[in-house]
């Protein structure tokens, strides 16, 4: 293998980026450097910039001031057709690919062979693919739907796609939040074999675990700022929470408070096809449980159930000792049951509505004018949400300003304040930080804390181990339908929890 | 005319907007500006258009079309399409007609008519928004329904003889306004208080921005969609019903004119401030520039086949105009 190892001149650099959205400055002077052979991590806060730099880079924005460099020459980026000439290569979360397309297809998209006509050739695309230079090996039908993969397949064809592209550089943003262990395994040797050929990548992420087993450098964004680059062999874990945080990791999460006698939830025999088998749990005032498990155990299907999003097939609820029907959502919020769901943007947030809107939304009743007679009153809507939003901290121009303009940690903020607005007594959280940095994960973890305090009843739903550990007093492990172990009290550590969930 | 672009131009440069500010605001009022725009021109350049009799006209045809577009607009909120307005129209000119003539009091032959409407709005939402099939097919299977029993009704007569007195709703006027005009005007007013001001009407704008999340927030999806087909049909049904009374004629075509022009006037409206959303008070400048913008060129004389086509463009540049700043909006 062609260990090139990493060059010391920069094939990549941007100085003193500016970019400003109304409101807030997303940039401020950043300066942003990337050698050839390295695997250079970026971190940072939800709006940090992180997201800005790379969209910039790639010529999704236009940079208020500032330049880039490749390979030392000054570059003017205008779109994504630009960036994609200069050898760069972005892979997103979201995997932008065509799920009933095969892998050959989805791995030329756009660059499809024509013959003289013009039309497609897709026969030559296997052949094509074999000639990719240093493409990864997938150990799949190259012929087989995408929708078909694993995750870490998938990431493999996306990656595919940027070196079909001739990409010198490869962007990643956020890798492994879906992933088991031995996917992430898989990703990093692809990782550590891209950078050992001379590619460069740049690996976004939050969790600083990953990043000390597979990056070389870090560069820390924070407020806008580059908070410092450094080598990962030269500083510690702690350290660099510091510079993300401006505290240390330790320290944020909240101690867990005394759970009261009184029970809040208690469910029997819940029953649901093979996805959650004869489930029973119970949940005091103000305690914290976790379900947690390998990914396809039940858990979510149980959260949903819980809020009514699905029908249960059998099985029986009770609140406060009442035995209650949950059929949907609105059963669930008029019992004073709330879900924080996985996906914000899809299932939590009317993107196009504001900040108020989107909070008032499940509480409606709570703005009438005049009791009773079901007239909003806007100065009711200002008045109410306004405080919450403060207590919350959430950054938004004004609270008229539309949500799908805000940031992602802003966004989860305002789906939590929805429901600690309609005032549930107890409240679901299913991957409630899953694509939030580090600076909001620890907002929302101080608040399950205080729910907790004031007597709410939490369980979330979670595959952050370090999460479930810290934040629960029992963890419940789901496989297959079933909870087949339950932790309490001194028993809940990461190493536990881990241990149970691979049994 | 210079010297209004340069007053604006200043006023434009005081506020201290950049360029990405003022293609912005040009985008979301673009419509309005093109409205003011062929106002002015007309009023300038066509005697016949500032005629206080051309005036009524204009507010006559406005008044129709309004109350089909405002009816359309609450189902078109939440993304579904109503292609059964001309049709309910018809039917409940026909409903009206026969009961008056039946001996019917006007009062009673008017709710027979828009309960009509209410029916066939609930038969659309069943199976839309309760059954799941798609808006644009049933609703076009359920207009060729509704036309059929109309036309089987008539056997494509007209039905005249109205008493006379129904004639006040459709020609009568106070103090020169047409009484129908008020009923239109009332009417925008009362579904844009419901739109804002309900807790269902911020319920239809929730499904409208995302119908799972509002799922996910304890709204009931089917119940809002089928309440925007019982509202859109009501509409038509109650357009159907002025339209009788002003022509004095109930017959099986009485309003299915209005679709098109309904739809492009809710569409005009979606490019209206707020870009990419159905609502009220954007459906009615759409109006104002569907029926404007027609007059014009009939007084201009322009042959009536021209006229489809300048609709036809006036819908595509204010949808390019919506579109490009949507998209400037985003960078």
């Amino acid at each position: 293998m062609n260990n090139i190892g990493v060059q010391k001149q920069p094939i990549l650099e941007a100085r003193q980026i500016v970019k400003k959205f109304p409101g807030q400055t997303a940039l401020d002077k950043v300066d942003f450097d990337l050698r050839a052979g390295e695997v250079h991590a970026l971190i940072g806060e939800n709006g940090a910039g992180k997201s800005t730099l790379i969209k910039i880079i790639a010529g999704i924005y236009k940079a208020d001031d500032g330049e880039i460099f490749i390979e030392g020459r000054k570059q003017i980026i205008k779109n994504t057709r630009d960036s994609q000439k200069l050898g760069l290569g972005f892979v997103y979360q979201d995997l932008t690919l065509v799920p009933n397309l095969s892998v050959a297809e989805n791995i030329f998209l756009g660059t499809y062979p024509t013959n003289r006509l013009g039309f497609v050739n897709l026969s030559i695309l296997l052949d094509l693919a074999k000639q990719i230079p240093d493409v990864l090996e997938m150990d799949v039908d190259l012929n087989k739907a995408v929708a078909e993969l694993s995750l870490i397949q998938k990431w493999k064809v996306v990656i595919n796609r940027a070196l079909a592209l001739k990409s010198r550089i490869i962007f990643m943003d956020e890798p492994t939040t879906a992933m088991t262990q031995e996917e992430v395994d898989q990703l990093f040797v692809s990782i550590a074999h891209l950078a050992s050929i001379g590619k460069a990548i740049v690996y976004v992420s939050h969790r600083i675990e990953e990043i000390f087993s597979i990056a070389d450098r870090v560069t820390v964004l924070k407020d806008a700022k580059n908070e410092g680059t450094v080598n990962l062999k030269d500083v510690s874990a702690e350290e660099v929470y510091q510079m993300m945080l401006g505290h240390s990791f330790k320290e944020a999460f909240p101690k867990k408070n005394i759970v009261q006698e009184d029970k809040l939830l208690e469910v029997k025999n819940l029953s649901r096809g093979l996805s959650v088998r004869s489930v029973s749990l119970t949940l005091s005032k103000g305690e914290v449980i976790s379900i947690t498990g390998r990914a396809g155990s039940g858990q979510r299907d149980l959260a949903l159930l819980l809020f009514g999003a699905r029908k249960k097939d059998s099985g029986d609820i009770y609140i406060e000792g009442k035995k209650v029907e949950i059929n949907c959502p609105s059963d669930a919020i008029a019992n004073k049951i709330a879900l924080v769901p996985e996906e914000r943007r899809i299932e939590g947030l009317i993107l196009p509505m504001d900040v108020k809107q989107n909070i008032t939304i499940a509480s409606l009743t709570k703005l009438f004018r005049w009791k009773k007679i079901s007239f909003l009153s806007k100065k009711k809507e200002q008045v109410l949400v306004h405080p919450l939003v403060n207590e919350l901290v959430i950054k938004a121009y004004s609270l008229a300003q539309e949500v799908q303009y805000l940031s992602g940690g802003n966004q989860q903020k305002v789906v939590l304040a929805k429901w600690l607005f309609s005032e549930a007594k107890i409240m679901i959280f299913v991957e409630p930080t899953k694509g939030i940095d580090i600076g909001a994960r620890f907002a929302i973890y101080r608040l399950v804390h205080d729910l907790a305090q004031q007597g709410v009843g939490v369980i979330i739903i979670s595959s952050d181990m370090t999460e479930v550990a810290s934040l629960a007093h029992r963890v419940l492990i789901m496989e297959s339908g079933i909870i087949k172990a339950e932790l309490q009290g001194d028993e809940v550590s990461v190493d536990s929890v881990v241990d149970l969930c691979l049994k | 005319m210079e010297w209004m672009k340069d007053k604006m131009v200043n006023k434009v440069k005081m506020a201290s907007l950049d360029k990405r500010e003022l293609i912005i605001l040009s985008g979301k009022y673009g419509t309005v500006l093109i409205l003011f725009g062929m106002i002015i021109a007309f009023s300038l350049f066509l005697p016949t258009f500032r005629s206080v009799n051309n005036i009524l006209n204009v507010l006559g045809q406005t008044t129709m079309l309004s109350i089909f577009a405002a009816g359309m607009t609450c189902a078109l909120k939440m993304g579904d399409f109503d292609l059964s307005i001309g049709a309910i129209s018809a039917i409940s000119s026909i409903i009206v007609a026969t009961l008056l003539l039946a001996g019917f009091a006007a009062p009673l032959a008017i709710s027979g008519a828009l309960l009509a409407g209410i029916i066939i709005g609930v038969i659309n939402g069943f199976f839309v928004a309760y059954l799941g099939l798609n808006a644009l097919v049933c609703t076009l299977a359920i207009m060729s329904i509704t036309l059929g029993v109309a036309m089987g009704i008539t056997k494509g007569n007209s039905i005249w003889d109205l008493p006379e007195s129904f004639s006040l709703l459709g020609q009568g006027d106070i103090s020169g306004i047409p009484i129908r005009f008020i009923i239109a005007i009332s009417l925008l007013f009362a579904l844009w208080i419901f739109h804002v001001y309900t807790p269902t009407g911020r319920r239809m704008e929730a499904i409208g921005g995302n119908p799972d999340a509002a799922r996910m927030s304890g709204i009931n999806v089917e119940y809002h969609r089928l309440i925007g087909f019982v509202l859109s049909g009501f509409c038509a049904s109650l357009a159907g019903v002025l339209l009788t009374s002003q022509l004095m004629t109930a017959n099986a075509t009485q309003g299915t004119d209005y679709l098109l022009d309904a739809f492009g006037a809710s569409f005009i409206g979606a490019a209206t401030i707020h870009i990419g959303r159905f609502h009220i008070w954007g459906t009615f400048i759409g109006v104002l520039i569907v029926v404007i913008a027609i007059n014009g060129l009939i007084i201009m004389m322009m042959p009536s086949y021209l006229t489809q086509f300048i609709q036809g463009l006036i819908l595509l540049v204010a949808i390019l105009l919506a579109g490009l700043t949507g998209r400037f909006l985003k960078k």
